[in-house]
């Protein structure tokens, strides 16, 4: 499989990934390392997992990562009232107990949770693990053995192989640095406020029913606002969340008067301090450049 | 080393090229392994496994266009989103060194003269590989001719040294692209503050205190059989960190500097900030974004603020201040064992007794106080020799080398003396 056709199945997984992400998938897949992608949230990060998972056509498991992780939840557990259930009927029926311990401990009686389930698949898989730097390091060492080896020691049954190698996808909000051993093991990409030709693309693609003037307006405006010093700037699930809102307004441009969409910007502005900072001459004139940005960016044709 | 390096990395060789003939080859592994090594030059973390990804992919990849190779070596080198952003400069600095023009040479390793797509090229017709021939040139990540031959090149002419010397540079001259050097000083202190006990567990499997209740609660999925032990431990919590920075106009010259300084503390121990000349204000949210504009707006407010200092005043509202969160909702405010920064040359408007009073009142909170003063000498105004009793420490904050006893001032709550500093060189 070339670098085209990643990029092409990706497409066809509503996922517009630029050259390099794809370029990044490619190498995942030849040469079986895991992929970091760090970026802002709201750029992409976890969705190319699940495009991948959809254009591949391989089963998606997720781990969701969070500071009390343990290996219980992330790697496997014994199914500890299944087990006891077991011994209350061997004892009920009487029979030979002497294989007892061996069977409590065999994998009928193991749940498997994400990775272990990652791991086991008999079809290569996807295997997502969000937000990494939310996890403890205690979990993060752990996981170097996974994304490593690709195997995950079990004490009761030894030392349990891949089946098949999974395309590992780890993604960092970089809340926490993460350790340079996990670091080196991966390969690394930082996920970056698109392009405005891309974010176009991808609300196109994504929210085929929209006026196109709408979408490029509603891009011009979030690619200029972005420019703004604010606490959370707005990723491209803040776009699609704002002109799905404009959209089921039925508004087929974005309104000349700022005060009429100034209520919709909920979407895009998520701290009190960023919709008190946006005023409506700062909306007035990040409406005024936009037109500007969008033909220097070569999405608009410039009036003659 | 490097002969395992080859051996490993070319599919080809079924027959493993003897070490010594492969050590002296100039063949295009050894360009990546240049490059691999004028990487690491730069900070990047490059061990045997990337460059064996780096030579698989250049090999694999069937790769005609240099943009390709530049993006699957950026994923495989970089480790952090500088690197990502460092990696194509670096690239076209050693594959391409005549485009880059304007810019220092950052690193003694020469360009070899040969293209990359010549290089790849090569590199594909080596995977079956005859013996190259010798041009004398050393190979080997890191080989110590190699090292040797760098040092010299890197060596300073007539012993001029291309590092400034940060540490003694005043605060008057500190330009904002220095500040990563603060950043150094205060991390330390990040771990070694001691943490506060607070009355409050925390569920931790490492715990040695057992959870009884929530055992008991576990064992209800298990038939009531305590078999998953839930444990717990006691919360701690590390102590605040205020800093309270003086903008009055005697402090024209130093406020900056101590915004700067205040900023580190902000984003390293998520610090609360206060700027204060007759009026107090809070800046932390300010402090704590990571964006260009943030040295304009410290700028700003060191420029909007100015004229009298009332330092009693403005220690009586951050109490009040304290209390109260970024939306003004009531907080947990200054308690015991936090720490107060003091950034000021300790002139003041208020009568002296208030000020003392102001202190003895954080003071009573349990809270220390430290005073840093941009003045070689204590201050000697009024209020702060009736108060400085009442002060857990003064420091003078001179430049950068000064913040050295920074960590030691807070933890031993030395109050070091004016002949320290003498000593000290401040």
């Amino acid at each position: 499989m070339n670098v085209k056709e990643i990029s092409s199945l990706l497409s066809k997984a509503s996922y517009v990934a630029d050259d390099s992400l794809s370029e990044m998938v490619w190498m995942g897949l030849t040469i079986d390392r895991p992929l970091l992608l760090e970026g802002e949230a709201g750029v992409g990060k976890t969705a190319i997992a699940h495009a991948c998972s959809v254009g591949l056509g391989r089963p998606l498991f997720r781990l969701q990562c969070h500071e009390s992780l343990d290996l219980n939840q992330a790697v496997y557990e014994w199914n500890y009232s299944r087990q006891l259930l077991e011994i209350r009927l061997r004892e009920a029926e009487g029979g030979d107990k002497s294989h007892l311990r061996d069977d409590l401990f065999s994998e009928q009686f193991l749940l498997q949770r994400p990775l272990m389930q990652a791991i086991t698949s008999p079809k290569p898989s996807v295997l997502l693990i969000d937000e990494i730097d939310r996890a403890d390091e205690a979990f993060e060492a752990y996981l170097l053995e996974v994304l490593g080896e690709f195997q995950i020691t079990v004490p009761e049954l030894g030392t349990i192989k891949a089946v098949s190698r999974p395309l590992v996808i780890l993604t960092s909000n970089g809340t926490r640095d993460l350790s340079d051993a996990l670091r080196r093991r991966c390969l690394y990409h930082y996920v970056d406020y698109p392009s405005i030709p891309r974010e176009l693309t991808i609300v196109q693609t994504l929210i085929p029913e929209a006026n196109l003037e709408l979408l490029q307006q509603a891009v011009m405006f979030v690619h200029q606002l972005r420019k703004e010093d604010l606490d959370k700037t707005p990723g491209i699930a803040e776009t699609l969340d704002w002109i799905r809102i404009l959209c089921a307004k039925n508004l087929q441009k974005l309104p000349d008067d700022p005060v009429e969409f100034m209520g919709t910007l909920s979407a895009l502005l998520k701290t009190r301090n960023d919709q008190w900072q946006i005023s409506n001459q700062v909306l007035t004139k990040l409406m005024g450049t936009g037109q500007r940005v969008g033909i220097d960016a070569g999405v608009v044709e410039s009036r003659k | 080393m490097s002969g395992l390096m080859l051996g490993l990395w070319n599919p080809a060789s079924k027959q493993n090229p003897c070490l010594i003939d492969m050590l002296d080859s100039p063949t295009p592994t050894e360009e990546i392994r240049h490059f691999v090594a004028y990487l690491r030059e730069s900070g990047f973390v490059i061990g045997l496994s990337e460059f064996k990804a780096m030579v698989h992919i250049a090999l694999s990849a069937g790769i005609q266009d240099n943009a390709r190779i530049e993006k699957c070596w950026r994923g495989i080198a970089s480790s952090s989103h500088q690197q990502w952003d460092q990696f194509p400069a670096l690239f076209e600095a050693f594959w391409y060194p005549k485009k880059v023009k304007g810019k220092t040479k950052s690193s003694g390793q020469k360009k070899q003269g040969k293209s990359l797509p010549q290089l790849i090229q090569e590199l594909q017709s080596e995977s079956g590989s005859t013996k190259p021939s010798n041009n004398g040139r050393s190979v080997g990540l890191g080989s110590s001719e190699s090292e040797a031959e760098q040092a010299v090149q890197e060596k300073g002419q007539g012993g001029a040294s291309k590092v400034e010397p940060l540490a003694e540079k005043p605060l008057g001259d500190w330009l904002p692209q220095d500040s990563q050097q603060l950043d150094a000083l205060i991390a330390p202190l990040q771990a070694r503050l001691k943490r506060k006990l607070v009355r409050h567990y925390r569920r931790h499997p490492q715990a040695r205190r057992l959870d009884l209740r929530a055992s008991i609660r576990k064992a209800m999925g298990t038939g009531g059989e305590l078999i998953r032990l839930s444990m717990k431990e006691p919360k701690t919590t590390p102590p605040k960190i205020f800093i309270l920075v003086d903008v009055s106009k005697s402090m024209e010259s130093h406020a900056q500097f101590f915004l700067r300084m205040a900023r580190s503390f902000c984003q390293i121990l998520n610090a609360r900030v206060f700027v204060f000349h007759t009026s107090l204000i809070e800046v932390s949210a300010l402090m704590r974004r990571n964006s260009g504009r943030v040295q304009e707006k410290i700028n700003a407010v060191a420029f909007g603020f100015g004229g009298g200092t009332r330092i009693a005043t403005n220690l009586q509202a951050f109490l009040a201040q304290s209390k109260l969160g970024p939306s003004g909702s009531q907080i947990k405010g200054l308690g015991k064992r936090d720490i107060v920064y003091v950034l000021s040359d300790g002139y003041d408007t208020d009568p002296p007794q208030q000020t003392l009073e102001a202190i003895s009142a954080i003071r009573n909170k349990g809270a220390d106080i430290f005073w840093l003063h941009p003045t070689v000498d204590r201050p000697q105004s009024e209020a702060i020799l009736l108060s400085q009793d009442a002060i857990s420490g003064f420091m003078a904050v001179s430049h950068l080398g000064s913040l050295e006893g920074l960590v030691d001032l807070t933890l031993k709550r030395k109050k070091i003396s004016n002949e320290t500093h003498m000593r000290l060189g401040l």
